[in-house]
This record gives structure tokens, sequence and C-alpha cells, in this order.
């Protein structure tokens, strides 16, 4: 198990190493020039090369990329001689928009984007899960096509689509609840569970709309799959109701693949939800990315993506080694 | 026209429109609702009120680029920075109109030497720091000193330093340049003394821009300055958490003796930073906390928002006026040469169109020219603009006949903002009508005006200028937009048209050195502002107006011409609101 | 390997649909010849796919037509028309006067606000943008994953290691951010070649950036496959008798991954209509004044437009929920028809 973990991490840290690599590279090319835009509309070209300076971009690019990565492990002092600035562990830089440490933007937006994952993931979990069963436990009745319907329609409605109905239904039309509001990023904060919940509610749903439907088609097929199996008709065989059986037998052959998926989604959601950020403007990880993304901010941009990456990458790692501890046989795999 | 008829007529207006909407048939050609002729007034919330106390909860989309008044060309930090920091001179807002000049941390406007070329000012007694130690002239050219250091601070105000002499100096940072600056001399504690290259009849203006903000240079901790510059003004920093809130108290060492332009009532200011725009907007409108404030651009409003503010409940808390930026369209005259052509392509606009796109009439007034009559030195401008903003095509084909132009053009906007891209959508439009074919191509916002000045300029462009500090004078519209450069030999670095006439061009650099009054030399800029412009190289469209809406408890709430928003040195805060509450958890009404 | 499945964003913007428990496991069950016999058997028999196929069709026909159709109404996609009698004045400016805001027999669908172009017609030219952006971007998708994929899997050593590598990292970039910090770059080095034209810029260099990043996870798919096929007895044959590997490739490899490749073709192709939509909708894909569902969607955002007029949000929404729901439903037929051990639940 140590082997295995330890070759998956080195196997990461590498892949890490690459993509930081490419995306440096990348974002040299980016449309805007960092330093043009720090400088407004007076900016004659004697004022970019002072940027330039001021932004480190008038070093070689390699040099950039091993100061930068360097930062990663250590921190580094960044600014024009004479006049550098700390950069304190870890460094990612500091931001061209201004000059705050880029690690203390992420923690910042982080807190948001974790709000919006947490009460989306438990939302369409449980949508998910307990829907995709009822519809195995029905098949072919009614209320198992109702449910395969609606999870067909939930993956056709796009995050721009459901977000900015409910927006339009809940919020202006009908009143009942408030616009996202920056202040709160934690229950456990003044506003209190109740202020929380309500203000990240409308992102959860816009989510959970998209994301349960898969959880329910995943689950379905699933159920449907351990019920067929053996261990299951002998259960039945001996008397048990479908409902216990559901939750003594099914609940962890048939749920494996959704566990899965749950990894992997936490992954991703943490990089942040571009979309739903964007739309509900919750500042998180995601709303930070695209903002640095319009104004050529360039080491947030990076830092999001290296963090984004570096979510999805652990996801897999963790996800493979649960496997590993259920299936001992995807070790030498 | 006073306020209340005007309020009237839109509410009129806004019942007739009603009723149309409710029938859902075809209304009959012309009887669409028109604006109230003149609503650009500016009109004032709370005017008057000196209670003391509470707090003002200013909510913005974004953090404050900066704080550090060194390393700052933000009308949002020159606002906030009215409360804690003060310079040798200030621009006084005034409600629709340029802002004043006034003396500040200096006993008046300066005395200038015979020649012009030197300029000297002298500190009031009692000035400290908010650590209580004294305000010296030393802090003040140290404060000028680091503006020099353009490889440390990107964004240092450049106005000041280009009119002293000893260009050489690289700031206080570099090595083995400490205490070399020439341009400026202190004799003693209380005399800063100015040594310029060239005469300038506006240096009191010059010397209000944040440069001249004293900074203490033990205390000078470079680009981290900007999470706790040290207070010279009413109120000092006592929290401050990027992108998230800000608080600012008493600072108990300011001296009311000593400032007559800062009313300072509220006991403290909190700004949440990073509230989303379209939320701000609503907040306000919803009045769902009564200290809220917003200084984001248009008030934070939204274009579907426009017709809550006849709403008496909210037109009451709306505060507006005119603000000092012009905006425009640049004909590229290096690529559009002929100015008949340029003539005929300004004629086939549709004005009216493009002051839609800035919300109506509310929003933007239709201007003839990029200079006004309440600027110092405004004489007469003429052109043969429609005033009330409509195409003149016959005439603008009338023209075009026999000419060779170009059949196809570029219009490049600022790919961040719709408005800009709308407008070239109207003028492809427009453009369609005398068979030219206007491509729109997105830049990037970031970069939008370096591309204007180099090679990526193209056909047309919009752009607009707010005239600075010192909007007052039409010298500071008009020299950095169609004047030429540095050497005079060709078109100066932010004249986007690439306007440069052998003649006018050479006459606009002889003026710059020009000794005299600011009256008189603004007088021969306009006379050659308004030759320039037989030639069209570009097209005059909308002044903006700034309407914000504030919450019920606010008082002395102005729109400042400058700052485009609230004016933070006037506000007040209603007895009976809680004082020094922070920022209230919003919910809609 | 874990049990992977096709990458997703956050929001969902790539594939949601789930094919892969279905097509990893197994060997080809189809021939190449009789795979689309087979899926049209099925689909007849099921009135949901036969529906969606008919909403299919008739959308691609629409944007087909929308230049015919858009003339019959009299109204094109472009002309603005701001006149006080049109759009309001004063009130809202720029919002439709209510007889130009819904539909009519002049405007089918109504008006936008701020510029009062017809939204019926932005809507059928809408729908030729979104659509060829969805389709050449899996075109290019299926091409390189197929290509790739199989090389990897019948070459297997260096040749192997080296596109499962990149597969690997492709598979690890967050693609939402990537792409939307991408799309403006390769737009700026497109803007001086051929491509550069105008509404030719956005729709290329989406269709390259789609495209390029929906390959890896397909390619892994065949490549499982091909592994599997390599070793068996008619590709065994096939060497034996000296048959190049060119030859193999094309005659035996790829008709027998030809299923996989079609259900994932039908499936990239909605998950392909929500990127355009979710990247115009940010405001770095398809631009105005070129319509695209996305780019409209975009519009209705602005200014909060959407709040004071529905009708303009209903209508880009109305469109992009029924195309992708309509291609999810083929989907599903086309995997079920082709996966008979899918199609069990």
């Amino acid at each position: 198990m140590i082997a295995f973990l330890t070759r998956r991490l080195g196997a990461t840290l590498a892949l890490l190493i690459v993509i930081s690599f490419v995306t440096f590279t990348l974002f040299q090319f980016g449309p805007a020039d960092p330093a043009a835009a720090a400088c407004g509309q007076e900016c004659t070209p004697e004022r970019v090369a002072e940027a330039r300076v001021a932004l480190g971009m008038d070093k070689p690019f390699l040099t950039q990329y091993v100061n930068y990565m360097s930062g990663l492990f250590h921190g580094r002092t960044i600014g024009a001689p004479g006049a550098e600035s700390l950069c304190q562990w870890p460094c990612l830089g500091k931001s061209f928009q201004t000059n705050e440490d880029v690690a203390a933007v992420l923690e910042r937006a982080l807190p948001y984007t974790v709000s919006v994952a947490v009460g989306a993931i438990v939302l369409w979990t449980v949508a998910g899960v307990t829907l995709g069963t009822l519809a195995a436990l029905r098949k072919n009745k009614l209320t198992d096509k109702l449910i395969v319907g609606a999870a067909s329609i939930g993956v056709s409605l796009p995050i721009p689509v459901t977000g900015l109905l409910l927006l339009l239904v809940f919020v202006s039309t009908f009143d009942v609840l408030p616009f996202t509001t920056n202040a709160i990023t934690s229950p456990f904060g003044p506003a209190g569970f109740d202020g929380w919940f309500l203000n990240y509610l409308l992102p959860w749903v816009a989510l959970a709309v998209l994301f349960s439907a898969q959880y329910i088609r995943v689950t379905r097929s699933s159920m449907l799959e351990t019920f067929g199996e053996d261990f299951m008709r002998t259960a039945r065989a001996k008397g048990l109701s479908k409902g216990a059986m559901v939750v003594r037998h099914g609940a962890r052959a048939g749920l494996t693949p959704v566990v899965t998926m749950l990894g992997l989604d936490i992954g991703l959601l943490l990089g942040g939800a571009v979309l739903t950020e964007q739309i509900f403007s919750v500042p998180g990880i995601g709303f930070t990315a695209v903002r640095a993304a319009q104004a050529g901010d360039l080491p947030v941009t990076m830092a999001i993506t290296l963090l984004a990456a570096f979510f999805i990458i652990i996801a897999n790692v963790v996800v493979d080694a649960v496997y590993a501890v259920i299936d001992p046989r995807v070790r030498t795999a | 026209m006073n306020r209340r008829t005007v309020a009237a007529l839109a509410l009129t207006v806004t019942a007739g429109m009603a009723l149309t909407a409710c029938g859902g048939t075809k209304p009959a050609p012309g009887s669409g609702s028109r604006a109230p002729a003149d609503a650009f007034d500016p009109v004032k919330v709370g005017d008057g009120d000196t209670t003391k106390g509470g707090n003002v909860n200013v909510l913005m989309s974004t953090d404050f680029q900066t704080l550090d008044p060194g390393n700052s060309n933000y009308v949002q930090t020159a606002n906030v920075g009215q409360l804690y920091y003060r310079t040798l001179t200030m621009a006084k807002e005034e409600a629709g109109k340029p802002p004043k000049v006034v003396p500040d941390l200096a006993t008046d406007l300066g005395k200038v030497s015979k020649d012009g070329l030197t300029w000297t000012y002298t500190l009031k007694k009692g000035l400290k720091f908010e650590d209580g130690r004294p305000i010296t002239a030393k802090d003040v050219k140290y404060g000028v000193e680091r503006t020099y250091a353009r490889d440390v601070y990107t964004q240092a105000p450049q106005e000041l330093n280009a009119a002293l002499s000893d260009d050489g100096y690289k700031g206080p940072y570099a090595k083995g340049a400490a205490g070399d600056f020439k341009g400026i001399e202190t004799p003693d504690d209380h005399t800063v003394v100015f040594k310029l290259k060239q005469p300038f009849a506006e240096f009191p203006a010059l010397v209000s821009r944040s440069n001249t903000a004293p900074v203490p240079r033990a205390k000078d901790t470079k680009l981290d300055y900007t999470n706790h510059p040290v207070s010279t003004g009413p109120y000092k920093i006592e929290s401050y958490q990027r992108g998230r809130a800000m608080k600012l108290v008493r600072n108990k060492h300011w001296d009311p003796a000593t400032d007559p332009n800062r009313s300072a009532l509220p006991e403290t200011f909190t700004f949440s930073l990073s509230t989303a725009q379209s939320t701000i907007s609503q907040q306000l409108l919803a009045d769902s906390d009564p200290t809220a404030i917003t200084l984001d651009s248009a008030g934070g409003l939204q274009a579907s928002d426009a017709a809550k503010l006849d709403q008496p409940s909210i037109a009451r808390r709306t505060a507006s006026g005119i603000i000092g930026c012009t905006d425009v369209l640049d004909f590229n005259t290096e690529t559009i040469k002929d100015p008949v052509v340029r003539k005929a392509l300004a004629l086939a606009i549709d004005r009216k169109a493009i002051q839609l796109q800035y919300g109506g009439a509310r929003f933007g007034k239709l201007t003839q020219s990029y200079i006004n009559p309440q600027q110092r030195g405004y004489v007469q401008q003429h052109t043969a603009l429609d005033p009330t903003g409509q195409p003149k095509l016959d005439e603008a084909k009338k023209l075009l006949k026999g000419r060779s132009y170009p059949k196809k053009l570029v219009y490049g906007y600022a790919d961040a903002t719709p408005r800009y891209k709308n407008m070239g959508t109207s003028l492809q439009e427009n453009l369609r009508q005398l068979g030219i074919d206007l491509e729109l191509r997105p830049i990037p916002a970031a970069n939008y005006f370096t591309t204007l000045a180099g090679k990526g300029m193209p056909d047309l462009a919009r752009s607009g200028w707010c005239g600075g500090a010192d909007s007052g004078s039409v010298r500071t519209t008009i020299d950095p937009n169609l004047g030429p450069s540095v050497d005079g030999k060709t078109f100066g670095f932010s004249n986007i048209p690439r306007y440069h006439d052998p003649e006018i061009s050479k006459a606009m650099y002889a003026l710059r050195g020009e000794n005299g009054t600011s009256e008189e030399l603004g007088r021969k800029w306009s006379k050659l502002f308004d030759r320039a412009m037989q030639d069209y190289p570009l097209v005059p469209l909308i002044r903006n107006v700034t309407r914000s809406v504030v919450g019920s408890d606010i008082r002395g709430a102005q729109v400042g011409y400058f700052f485009g928003g609230i004016d933070l040195s006037t506000v007040a805060v209603a007895s009976g609101s809680g004082s020094g509450s922070s920022g209230s958890v919003a919910r809609k009404g | 390997m874990l049990p992977a499945r096709p990458p997703s964003d956050a929001d969902g913007v790539a594939e949601p649909n789930s094919p892969s428990a279905a097509v990893t496991s197994g060997p080809p069950v189809v021939a190449a010849r009789s795979l689309l016999g087979t899926a049209w058997l099925r689909i007849r028999r099921s009135r949901i796919a036969l529906a969606a196929l008919v909403v299919v069709v008739l959308m691609i026909l629409f944007a087909v037509l929308a230049p015919l159709l858009t003339a019959i109404e009299g109204q094109d996609a472009y002309t603005t028309s701001t006149s006080p009698d049109v759009l309001d004045d004063y009130g809202t400016p720029g919002l439709p006067l209510s007889y130009y805001r819904y539909p009519s027999g002049e405007h089918w669908l109504g008006l936008e606000p701020g510029l009062g172009r017809d939204t019926f017609a932005r809507m059928a030219h809408g729908a030729r943008v979104s659509l060829v952006i969805a389709l050449l971007a899996t075109v290019v998708s299926v091409v390189l994953g197929t290509v790739l994929g199989a090389a990897a899997g019948y070459f297997g050593g260096k040749v192997d290691m080296v596109i499962s590598r990149v597969m690997d990292l492709f598979l690890a970039f967050p693609h939402l951010l990537l792409v939307l910090s991408l799309t403006p770059i390769l737009q700026s080095r497109l803007g001086d070649t051929a491509l550069g034209d105008g509404s030719l810029l956005p729709i290329a260099s989406l269709v390259i950036i789609l495209g390029f990043f929906g390959w890896a996870y397909l390619a892994r798919v065949v490549r499982g496959q091909v592994l599997s096929i390599r070793e068996q007895e008619f590709v065994e044959a096939a060497r034996a008798y000296g048959a190049s590997h060119a030859s193999i490739i094309l005659k035996q490899i790829v008709p027998n991954v030809m299923g996989v490749v079609l259900v994932y073709a039908t499936m990239m192709i909605p998950t392909n209509i929500t990127a355009e939509a979710a990247l115009s909708f940010l405001g770095v894909g398809v631009k105005d004044p070129t319509p695209s569902w996305g780019q409209m969607l975009n519009a209705a955002q602005q200014g909060n437009w959407y709040l004071t007029d529905p009708w303009f949000l209903a209508v880009p929404a109305g469109a992009l929920v029924i195309t992708v729901l309509a291609f999810n439903l083929l989907g599903d037929a086309v995997r079920d028809a082709l996966d008979p051990k899918a199609s069990r639940g």
C-alpha cells in the first residue's frame, strides 16, 4: 500500500511540474501585456519598460519560471532592485494588479468555493442516491420513468440557464431569497447556519440540478447490477424485504461507483465552479480566475490553474487509494 | 427648470409609458417617450446636514487597486484618500462643476517667482501624522521622490514630475540616489520649493495630486505601504483585509482647525470590498442598509435599473451630477487622411443611438465638444454635428461624392465593456449607409490604451478623458488628447487620433512654455482646439452623468465631478442610526 | 486504472453523461457496417429516441435554413433599430417597447434590448454558429482521439507511454479554467491569419480549443479497446499474412472501435454545445455582433436585462436546452443500441 501511494505521489508531483511549465509557457503568449496593463492611458513605452521591471518580466523566461517554482518551496523577494518585498512561503507570486501575495488571494477565495462545494455536494449526493435507488427499486414503473426522465432533463440544463432562471424567479420576481453576499463564508460566522444556508442555497441548487442527474443514473444502474448478483438473490431467498436488502447489502456494493465519482467531483469543485460563482457573484476561486484572466493577472491565473490541477490529481490519487483498499488487485495494475 | 419639475415630468412620462405597455399594440411613430430637456443640474442628498457620528458603509465591487498615494492614478483611491491623506493643495469637489483648487497642507496656493519657474509653499502649523509626529517639508519632498521610482510604482502619477526639473532622478531606492533630488528644495521644515522646467500656470492644481501627500521615510514599506498608509487626514486605517473589508476610524492627531475642507462627520467608515455590482445596485435600490453608499462607477447601476430611479422613494435618495469625463470617437488620422471624409463619417453617426447605450439622457449628455464652458478659458466651439445627435446622412453623402475613401474600416473596442461593443454595432449600421463595411475588433481591456497608442490603432476607436483633478483647465483636456509630442515633432503619446497639423500643433507646442494666467492661456488653447476640430480628428459624444443611490440615512451626499461617485469628504449619517456598526449582512428589502 | 469517466468540469461544462461504464468493458460487439443500421433499429423502437432524432434533425435543418427563414421573416440578425418608436428612450432606456418585446408577425421572437436587433434572426443564425462549433469540435476530438488512442494501443511500448502521459496531462488540467485563459490567447494569435477575419475567428478558435481538449478521454477508451483487439486471432492472422501496420489499423482495428467512437461522438456533441454556450456566456467565446446561443445568454445577463425582459433570456435558453436534451436522449439511445450491456437498466 505504501509503495503504491509513493509511486502515485511521485507521478503526481511530476505531473504537477509538467502542468506548471506548460501553463507558465502558454500564458507568456497572452493577448494582454501585463506591463502595459499596469499603467493605463498615459502609458509611454518607457513606462511599460519600467513596469516590466516592477513585475519581474524583464528577466529571461526560464529564470522567471525557476524563480516562480522556487517560491513554492520557500519564500522569495519580488520587486525592482532596491525595493524588493518579501513573498512568504508558499509563495505563488504577487498579483500584477494589487501586488498582493497570490497565496493570500487564494486563501481568501477558498472559503467561498468550499461553501459552494460542500452544500452542493451534500444536496446532489442525497438527491441523486435516494432517487437513483428509488428508481432501481421501482424499475420500469412510473416512478422509475419519471425519475429517469427528470434526470435526462437535468443533465441537459446548462448552469447559465439554471442559474439565471433561479435568480429571476426566486430573487427578482418573488423575492424569497437574498442576493448572495460576500459577508458570509461559513455556517459558524455571525450570520449563523441559516444565513449561510440561504446565502448559498441557489448556487447549490443550480449545481445539484445538473449533478444529481448524473448520480441518479449511476446509482440506478449500479444498484440494478447489484440486485442481479448472487448474494442479493440469496438475501432475497432468506426473505429479506427489498428495503432491508438495499440498506444491508446493496448500499455498499452499489454505491462504490458513486463514491468514486464523488471523490473526483469534489476535486473538481474545489478548483472553483467558474460559471456558478460567476452567475451568483460568489468571489471564490472560479470567480477570481475569471477576473484574473480578464485583467491579464498572470500570477493569479497561474496559481489557480495549478491549484485546480492539484485538487484534480489528489482526488484521483485518493480515489485510487480507496479502490486499492477495496480491491487489492488494483495495486499491481 | 428646477429639480422638482424635472421629477414631475419624468413621472408623467413613465405613467404614459406604462399605458402603452399594457396595450401591447404597435405604437404610432413618434409616440416614444422623451427625456426631459435638461436633467443635468446636480442633485445633492441631505445637503447641509451637520450631524456628527455614525458609520458610513461603502459598498464596492472590487478592492482598491492601491491605497498608496504615491502609486495611485485611480479616482476611487483619490476619493477615499481625502479621508486619510492630505496634499499641499486640494481639488475640492463641487457637484456638477470642476473641483476648486484650495490650500490644504499649505497656507495658500503657492507663491510663484517672476520667471514662473519657482513655486514656494509654506506648511500650516500644527500638522501631525497619525502617530503624533509633526509633518515637515522633508516628508512632502519624500512623498514626491517616491513617485519617481516608476519601476516600483507602476501607477505613480507623473503630471507633477513632468513639470519639475531633474528628469534624470530615479527615486529614493536607486543606489546612491538618496537626497539627490533637485526638483524640490526644503530650506526649512515648513517650506517646500518646487523648481520647474517651464512656467506652468496651473501649478497649484498639480500639487493637489497625491504625489505631495507626505510620507515618513521611516515608515515607507514600499509596495506594502498600501496596506497601511500613514494617515495625515481625519481618519486612519484601523483594519484592512484585502479584497474583503476595511475600517477607518478617527485620527486623533488630525486638527480640524488646520482643515476647513473636510467635514469629517461620521465616526467611522466601513468598506465592503467585492460585492457584485448587480448586488450593490439591488441593495441600494431596496435600501437594505440605510447607511450604505457605493463608490462604483455609474453608481453601480445596471442598464435595466434605470426606470426605478423615477420612483419617488428612490429619487429622494439619488445624488446626481454631470462628471468630468467626456467620451469621444477617435478617427485614426493616419489611415483616414482626408478631413472632409472624416467630417462625412462624423455626420453619418447616430449619436443618439450611442447615447442610448450609455443608458439614455439620464446617464449621458450629448456634447458638441471635448471641452465645456465650465472650464477656464473656454471659448465657443464650432461643429456641424446635429446637437440632438441625429445623423445627417444626406450631407455626409454629399461630402463624400467624388472623393476617394476607404470602403472597409476597423473599429476597436475594449472587450470588457458591452457598451463600447454595442456602440460599434451601432456605428456599423451607420457606416453601412455610406457603403462602408465596419469590422468590430475586440481589444483586451487591460491593454486598450497602449494598443491605441501603438501599431494596433484601428481606424476608429472610442476614448474618454476625465481631465484629472484639474479638470477646470481646458489645457488638461486639449494637450494630452490632440497635442504634439514632448519634442513637438510628431503627435503626443496619448493623442489617440494621431493628429498633427504643421501649423496648429506647432502653435500648441509653443503655447506650452508660455507664461500667463490660466484664463488667458486657456482661451488660446480653446481657439487652437476649435481650429483643429474643423479637421474632425474626433467626434465628441457624451458627457457622463452619474446617478448614485444612497441609503436613507445618508446625508451630505454629492456626486464628485472628478471622482465620478459620492464624495466621501462631505458624507454624513443622519442621527438615529447606530454608530460603528460594521457592514450589516444585507438582505433584500 | 481507476474507473474513469469523461473529463468534466466543476460546472459540468464537459460531458455530464457517463457512458464509460458501458463502453470500456468487453470487446466491441458490432461491426462497422451494421453500426448505423443497428442503431437505427433500436431508435425506431423507442418513441423518445425517435422524438429526439426528429428534434435533432429539425434543429439542424433550422440552422441550415436560417438565412431562408429570416428572409421570409423579412429581418436580419445585424440591423439595429434604436429609434424611440421601437426602444424605450427614457423609462428603461433600451428596453423594447412592449409591442416589440414579444413575438409578433413582424418580429417573430421580438427584439433584443439595447440595440433592437431581431431576436428570431439572431437565434436562427446563432443556431448555425453554435451547432457548427459543436460539430466541428467533435470531429476534431474524434479524429485525434481515435488516431492517437489506436496508435497507443496498437504500437504499445514507447509510443504508448508518450501518448498515455500526454493523455494524463490533458485529463488532469482544469479544462474550463484553461480554456478560459487560452481562448483569448488563441484568438489574438489567429488575429493576423486567414482565420482571423471577423466572425470566422471565434468559430475557428472555439473549434480548435474544444476539439483539442476533448480528445484525451476518447483516446484512453479507444486505447483500451485496441489493446484487447490487438491480441485477437483475426489481427494475429492478418499480421501473419504480412499485412502492413496501416492496413491492419484501417481494416481490422478501426472498424472494431467504431462502435465506441460513434457512442462518444454523439455524447460529445451536446457537451460541446454546452461548452460553447458557457464560454460565450463568460465573454471569451463567440462575441457580438456574431450571434450564438451562448452569446445571446451573455447579452441577456448584461445589465441584468433578463430581469426586466425575461423573454430575451427564454429564447436562447429554450433553444439550448431543447437541443442539448435531444442530443443527450439520442446519445443514450445510440449507446444502448451499440452496447446491450449498458441498456440492461
